[in-house]
């Protein structure tokens, strides 16, 4: 048996970009393809996954017994794969009304978890999902959030529980098993080939100091937006919208209204403390020199 | 279109002896007579001869672990002898005996709950096609002309959607996500056409204009309902034409379709049997490639059809699909 690599997040904070990065090593010298983050690891919550693994329709079974259902579909893969399975994860990493973690320890192999600051998230997630800003800030305030498919696309994936950003935050970072591997957006922004250094170490990808930087150079933030403006990317935003936006950490200090930023502080304190931000510059934050950082 | 009331055919068929005060319903699924003690009014009674039953359902105790499995699994297990077991827990257990001709059901909700009907109509159906030599397709069906087109795809592409709409535009029904294909049968693969239903959820009959009042919830918690279609079903085996696969894609791009051949087109119908994971569970991974190369054959082929579900996108793809088996 081998397991699942699960690549978690709160929606808008680089999940895609990790995932293209992480490909991009598994498949060097050539550039990524528009959908290399998706067939590298799609999405944990497609239904096709839970349809291979227990023979049923997903679409006859009801909201509590998907739940239910979920981690014995990924016990099962993950009994069956002779290989790793990446997987893409949006949901929060809950634990099913009878109490079994949805992301089951024996189910999985490792974990990445990319965290961003929850204020460059609501200006994303505004963009994302073409809703105000005020309305994107209440939904990352919101314990009941879920994610699920537009108006007008495909129910291909299952509805996702994302509980609120702190909420997520602390459901993959308190996680039963092995500790997942806590990386930064912004520490991705500021040093690509150190953080998928240690992403890729953490989730038994091989990778020389040439293959990072080779990778890093192919998912460049400026080259992605270049192919997406070349041969659109559909990413699941909202029409009109560009999928990769500014590639910048901080930037809500412009876009976000101050009152905004506030509440998000407000909610969601204790957890942006403890990863360092709301630390003046240079000061460490307390979660990434304690035992949450994987070695 | 108004929901008939169910017709529920009491009788005894061929060497089926009635058990105790449980009537046996006599009905029609993929020209099988199927003689059942549960209540199955979403298929049409059984109109043919006098002969035995094809398949018989019965209501009893399915064992909790079958003897001498090849395949293990939460929900299926399969045995050496080819015997299934399937089980959606809160539901039903299914026993399919090994010549897929009797299917032993233990309800653990009211045996005429549409719950338990809706997985009989989805993997065991599948599983029973599988024993029996045909080829389920994951798709819904409906006849253009005197051929059958069948829309492919994954779950929640809007395979009975478009046959909904299709159902509007003239074109009777064959079957709703599980295509049951004989490809043995002279002159070409045919449609075995199963039963006159289409499962819908609200939003999309809500967007299509057809009213949902009174129809029957496929399962209570759910918002996907059972649209009958009696009136517009059609009957008799016929020859599939043409399978379009639903693929996702841009707004600019629905309704474009284009025709798969050689390799491309055995892969894409691979990927388009039903449950196709099944046949390798049930030892039939042999039998994969050569249905896929078979399906390849049918006179207008193989496609793929972009089909997002934006606002009219369906009317595109309607159009797509008419022309493309007009031309």
């Amino acid at each position: 048996m081998t397991g699942f690599v699960w690549i978690a997040s709160y929606p808008r904070s680089g999940n895609t970009w990790l995932r293209l990065a992480l490909s991009a090593l598994l498949d060097p010298g050539r550039a990524p393809a528009r959908d290399a983050h998706a067939r590298f690891a799609p999405n944990a919550s497609q239904r096709s996954d839970i349809e291979e693994a227990l023979d049923v329709e997903t679409g006859d079974l009801t909201p509590t017994e998907l739940e239910a259902l979920r981690p014995v579909a990924y016990r099962t893969l993950a009994a069956r794969s002779r290989r790793p399975l990446f997987r893409k994860v949006h949901d929060a990493c809950i634990d099913t009304a009878a109490g079994t973690p949805l992301f089951r320890p024996d189910a999985t192999l490792a974990t990445l978890y990319m965290v961003r600051d929850p204020r460059d998230v609501a200006v994303s997630w505004a963009h994302f999902a073409g809703v105000g800003l005020e309305e994107a800030v209440r939904f990352l305030c919101d314990a009941r959030a879920t994610l699920r498919p537009a108006a007008g696309r495909p129910a291909l994936d299952l509805p996702q529980r994302l509980l609120c950003w702190s909420g997520h935050v602390r459901s993959w970072l308190d996680a039963p098993g092995r500790r997942c591997c806590l990386l930064r957006y912004e520490d991705m922004v500021a040093d690509p080939a150190a953080i998928l250094g240690r992403a890729a170490a953490h989730a038994g990808i091989p990778a020389t100091a040439e293959a990072l930087d080779r990778a890093v150079a192919a998912t460049r933030f400026d080259a992605l937006r270049a192919q997406e403006a070349r041969q659109g990317f559909d990413g699941g935003q909202s029409a009109g919208s560009a999928f990769f936006r500014s590639g910048r950490a901080g930037g809500w200090r412009t876009a976000l209204p101050p009152a905004l930023g506030v509440r998000i502080v407000a909610a969601h304190g204790p957890a942006m403390e403890a990863l360092g931000y709301l630390a003046e510059a240079g000061e460490q934050p307390c979660w990434l020199t304690a035992a949450a950082v994987d070695k | 279109m108004t929901m008939e009331s169910p017709v529920f055919a009491s009788t005894t068929i061929g060497d089926a002896s009635p058990r105790g005060t449980i009537p046996t319903d006599d009905r029609f699924l993929c020209g099988w007579r199927v003689a059942s003690d549960l209540p199955l009014p979403d298929l049409l009674p059984w109109t043919g001869g006098d002969g035995p039953a094809d398949l018989r359902i019965e209501v009893g105790p399915v064992p909790e672990r079958l003897t001498d499995t090849v395949f293990d699994q939460p929900l299926l297990q399969v045995a050496a002898d080819g015997t299934c077991r399937f089980q959606v827990p809160g539901v039903a257990a299914y026993l399919i005996d090994a010549d897929a001709r009797r299917v032993v059901v233990e309800p653990a909700m009211a045996p005429e709950a549409p719950d338990i009907r809706v997985f009989l109509y989805g993997t065991v159906l599948g599983l029973l096609c599988y024993r029996r030599g045909l080829v389920p397709l994951h798709a819904s069906c409906v006849r253009i002309g005197d051929g059958a087109v069948a829309m492919a795809g994954a779950s929640g592409m809007g395979k009975s959607t478009l046959a909904a709409a299709l159902l509007r535009r003239g074109c009777p029904v064959l079957s709703d996500d599980v295509t049951v294909v004989d490809l043995a049968s002279p002159g070409g693969p045919r449609v075995l056409p199963a039963f006159p239903r289409l499962k819908l959820w609200g939003d999309a009959m809500a967007r299509m204009g057809f009213a949902v009042d009174g129809l029957e919830r496929s399962r209570p918690e759910l918002e996907k309902f059972h649209l009958p279609v009696e009136t517009a079903f059609s009957r008799q085996s016929v020859p599939l034409r043409a399978v379009f696969h639903l693929t996702v894609g841009p707004v600019h791009e629905a309704g474009t379709t284009r025709r798969l051949h050689g390799p491309e087109a055995a892969a894409g119908i691979g990927r388009d049997l039903y449950r196709n994971g099944m046949m390798v569970r049930l030892g039939q991974s042999k039998r994969l490639l050569s249905a896929a190369v078979a399906l390849t054959g049918i006179p207008d082929g193989i496609w793929t059809l972009t089909h997002p579900h934006d606002a009219g996108c369906l009317d595109r793809s309607v159009a797509a699909i008419l022309e493309g088996m007009a031309a």
